[in-house]
C-alpha cells in the first residue's frame, strides 16, 4: 500500500471511522427527516397540498390572488404575525397553507418590481426602484461611479433572472435549509473536524512522530499523503451528509416533485443572483459544500499540523468555526470597513444561502465581482496558503 | 561511514542537557551507557534528525548533517525508546507503513519484511492488530522496522526495553553481526546489553560524556577499585550509606559485598576481577558521589 493509503487507514477506512459515520448517517437521515417532513404535516397533507399546487402552478390568477391574501390576512389576525407561527398551523390544514404560499406568491411578485419597505437604503431591490435610482444618479451626472454600476449590473441580473414563479417547492425548500444555512456548519462542518484533527496530532501524541521524521518521506510525501486522505475523508463525509438528508428529505414524502422548477420558486433564493433550475442548483450546491469541505479539512490539517494533542486540536478547530459564526452574527459590532472581510469567515462561505441567497457584489479595482465569484478565489487562496504552510512546519518539525 | 559531533549542546529552558559533546564514531557497534536523564535519549534524537542542537554540529563523512536532508535520514534506522501503535495496523501494516516512509519499493519491502520477520521472530504474528502483541514483540517490531531500509547507520534508544533474557539474547546477535559494517549506537542503562559486542563504550551523565573507551580499557582501569568482604548481615545498611556496593551474597549469618572503591575497603577486603557494571557504578556513583 502507498503512504497515502496508509494515511486513508489512519483517518476513515477503520473500524472506529466506519462505525462513527455510521452513526453519523442515520443522524443525519434523522434530522433530515424532522426538518423536512415534520414542518410539512406529513404525507396526507403534502399530498393534497400538493395536488392544489398542481392546478395553479406557474399562473398568477388574480381571483386567487384576492383570496389567498384575504386568507393569509385572516390567519395574521387569528395566530398573529409571526411567519413560523402560522406555518405551523397551516402545515396539517392544506388548504390554507396553499393560501398562504400562494398569496406570499403574489407578495413577492410585487416585491420584485416595486421592492420591499423592510430593504435596507443602501441595498435597494426592485425592477422600478433600481431603475428609479439609476435614473436619479444619471440625473445628477453618476454615470461611472462603482455605486451606479454596481444598480445597473443587479437590474440586468434582476431582468435576466426573471420574475419569482409560483411552483411546489417545499421539499427543496427544506432540502436547501438543511444544506445552506447554519445548520450545515453545526451539523457537518464541526463534525467534521472531528475526523480530520488527529491527522498531524496523533503522531505527535504516539510518538509515531519519531519513526516518521526520521524517515526519508517523513517530511514531504507524508504531508501529500496526509493532505490527499484528507480532502477523500472530508468528500466522503460531506457527499454522506448529502446523500442522508438528502433521502430522507425526499424518500419521507416520496416526491421529488419541483425539482425542474426556476431557483427563484425557493423563499431562500428568491433574490439570487443565479438564474438556474432548481436541479441545476442542488448540483452547484452538492459541489459547493464538497468544495467547502475540502477548505475545512485543510483548515483543520493545519490546526492540527501545530497542535501535538487531538482533544486539544478538535476544541481549537470548534473554536474556530464558533469563533467564525459569532463574528458573521455580531458583525454590526464591527467597523464598516471590516464587514466585507466579515463575509470571508469560513462559516459563512460554507453557507449557500450566505453565497447565492442574493445579489451580493465587490468592488474589485472599480469591477463590479460578485460574492459567489470571490468566495471560491479566497477559499483557494486560503487553503494554498496553509497548505504551503502546512508543508514548512512539517519541514521545520521537531520533537520536544 | 564516520559520523562526528563537535560542540553539541542542548537545552530545554533552562536546563542543559547536553553540554558539549565531542564524539567521533565509525562503523562498528557503540554503546551510550547512562543513568536515566542523562541525556542520552535527546543525543539520539539529535542524530536520528528529529532535534535540532542549541549549539554545535554533526557531520557525517565530513558533511553537516543539516546540509543533508533527506539523503542523510536514507541513511538511519531509527528505533526510539517509546512507540505506540496504531489501533488499526496489523504488523505486516506497520511494517508497511515504515518501509513506505522509508521509500522502499513494494518488491523491496515485502522481501525485507519477511526476512526481518523471520530474524525477530513475528513472521507467525504479521496478521494479528499490533494492539494485541506483548511488550516484548512491540519492541521486536520495532527493531525490525528499524532495519528495513538496511542502514549505514541505526539509532537504538533502549532497545530491549521489555525484551525477556532468551529475546535479548537473540537481539545482541541481530545487533552484532548487523553492526559489522554499519555504525550502530545503542543507548542502554543496562550494562549486560553492550559489554560484550560494543567496539566502544561511552558513558554519559549530566549530559556530558564521562568516558569513552572499549569494554576492556575499562575493566582495566577498574582493577585494583572492586573488592569483595564479609560483613554481619546488621551493619549492610549502614555500610552501604557510605560506600558503593555492586553486590551483595547472604553467606550464612554475615553477608558478602562487592564493594567499589579506590582505596581498600576493609582489611580482610581482597581484590576482585572488575567487569563492566563496576565500572559504570565506579563513574556515575563512586565518582559522582564523591565529587557531590
Amino acid at each position: 500500500m502507498s503512504l497515502f493509503q496508509f494515511e486513508l487507514k489512519k483517518l476513515l477506512i477503520n473500524k472506529k471511522t466506519i462505525i462513527t459515520l455510521s452513526a453519523l448517517f442515520i443522524v443525519y437521515a434523522f434530522v433530515g427527516f424532522v426538518l423536512c417532513s415534520l414542518p410539512l404535516g406529513g404525507k396526507t397533507n403534502y399530498d393534497i397540498y400538493s395536488r392544489q399546487v398542481e392546478q395553479q402552478i406557474h399562473t398568477n390568477n388574480p381571483e386567487l390572488a384576492a383570496v389567498s391574501t384575504e386568507a393569509y390576512a385572516d390567519a395574521k389576525v387569528k395566530y398573529g404575525d409571526d411567519d413560523d407561527v402560522i406555518d405551523d398551523v397551516a402545515k396539517f390544514i392544506p388548504d390554507l397553507m396553499f393560501n398562504i404560499n400562494y398569496a406570499r406568491y403574489i407578495q413577492h411578485v410585487d416585491e420584485y418590481y416595486n421592492g420591499s419597505p423592510k430593504d435596507a437604503y443602501d441595498i435597494p431591490y426592485g425592477i422600478n426602484v433600481l431603475e428609479a435610482n439609476i435614473a436619479k444618479m444619471e440625473a445628477d451626472g453618476d454615470t461611472t461611479s462603482f455605486a451606479h454600476n454596481k444598480l445597473v449590473n443587479q437590474l440586468s441580473i434582476e431582468k435576466s433572472v426573471g420574475e419569482p414563479v409560483y411552483a411546489n417547492t417545499a421539499l427543496w425548500e427544506k432540502l436547501f435549509g438543511t444544506w445552506g444555512n447554519v445548520i450545515v456548519v453545526i451539523m457537518l462542518f464541526m463534525p467534521l473536524a472531528y475526523f480530520i484533527v488527529p491527522v498531524f496530532s496523533m503522531e505527535a501524541s504516539t510518538g509515531m512522530d519519531n519513526l516518521i521524521l526520521s524517515s526519508i518521506n517523513g517530511r514531504k510525501k507524508i504531508v501529500t499523503a496526509k493532505l490527499a486522505a484528507v480532502l477523500v475523508t472530508s468528500v466522503v463525509v460531506v457527499m454522506m451528509y448529502c446523500l442522508a438528508t438528502f433521502l430522507a428529505n425526499f424518500l419521507s414524502l416520496g416526491s421529488f416533485v419541483g425539482w425542474d422548477a426556476a431557483l427563484r420558486s425557493v423563499t431562500t433564493y428568491l433574490r439570487s443572483p443565479i438564474g438556474a433550475s432548481i436541479w441545476q442548483y442542488a448540483l452547484v450546491s452538492a459541489v459547493w459544500m464538497v468544495f467547502c469541505g475540502g477548505f475545512l479539512g485543510v483548515l483543520y490539517a493545519f490546526i492540527s499540523s501545530k497542535i501535538n494533542n487531538s482533544i486539544a486540536a478538535f476544541g481549537v478547530a470548534l473554536g474556530a468555526i464558533f469563533g467564525s459564526l459569532l463574528l458573521s452574527d455580531f458583525s454590526g459590532l464591527f467597523p464598516t470597513a471590516l464587514h466585507s472581510i466579515l463575509k470571508f469567515v469560513p462559516s459563512d462561505m460554507a453557507q449557500l444561502s450566505k453565497v447565492f441567497g442574493a445579489y451580493s457584489v465587490f468592488n474589485v479595482f472599480g469591477m463590479v465581482v460578485p460574492y459567489y465569484v470571490i468566495a471560491p478565489v479566497v477559499i483557494v487562496i486560503l487553503t494554498g496558503i496553509m497548505i504551503f504552510a502546512i508543508y514548512h512546519f512539517q519541514k521545520k518539525r521537531r520533537m520536544t | 561511514m564516520e559520523l562526528r559531533m563537535e560542540g553539541i549542546c542542548k537545552n530545554f529552558k533552562d536546563k542543559n542537557v547536553l553540554q558539549e559533546i565531542n564524539i567521533k564514531i565509525e562503523n562498528g557497534l557503540y554503546g551510550l551507557l547512562g543513568p536515566n536523564g542523562a541525556g542520552k535519549t535527546t543525543l539520539m534524537r539529535i542524530l536520528a534528525d528529529i532535534l535540532e542542537p542549541n549549539k554545535g554540529k554533526v557531520f557525517i563523512n565530513g558533511k553537516d548533517k543539516s546540509t543533508c536532508g533527506d539523503e542523510y535520514r536514507s541513511k538511519i534506522g531509527y528505533l526510539p525508546q517509546e512507540i505506540s501503535y496504531y489501533s488499526d495496523f496489523t504488523g505486516l501494516d506497520y511494517l508497511q507503513y515504515v518501509s513506505a516512509l522509508k521509500g522502499l519499493s513494494k518488491e523491496q519491502a515485502h522481501n525485507k519484511i519477511d526476512e526481518l520477520a523471520c530474524g525477530v521472530g513475528l513472521q507467525d504474528d504479521l496478521f494479528r492488530k499490533v494492539i494485541t502483541y506483548s511488550g516484548g514483540m512491540k519492541q521486536r517490531l520495532g527493531i525490525a522496522q528499524a532495519l528495513l531500509n538496511e542502514p549505514e547507520i541505526l539509532i537504538l534508544d533502549e532497545p530491549t526495553a521489555g525484551l525477556d533474557p532468551h529475546e535479548r539474547i537473540k537481539f545482541r546477535n541481530i545487533i552484532s553481526v548487523f553492526s559489522k559494517d554499519r555504525l550502530v549506537l545503542l543507548s542502554t542503562h543496562i550494562v549486560s546489553d553492550v559489554d560484550s559486542i560494543a567496539k566502544q563504550i561511552m558513558m554519559i551523565g549530566n549530559g556530558k560524556i564521562e568516558n569513552n573507551t572499549t569494554a576492556e580499557e575499562y575493566m582495566k582501569s577498574m582493577e585494583g577499585r572492586v573488592w569483595i568482604f564479609e560483613l554481619p548481615i546488621d551493619k549492610l545498611v549502614e555500610f552501604q550509606k557510605k560506600a558503593v556496593i555492586s553486590n551483595a551474597v547472604p553467606r550464612g549469618d554475615r553477608i558478602e559485598v562487592r564493594v567499589i572503591d579506590e582505596k581498600k575497603p576493609s582489611d580482610d577486603a581482597v581484590p576482585a576481577s572488575p567487569n563492566m557494571e563496576d565500572a559504570y557504578l565506579y563513574v556515575f556513583n563512586y565518582l559522582a558521589g564523591r565529587s557531590a
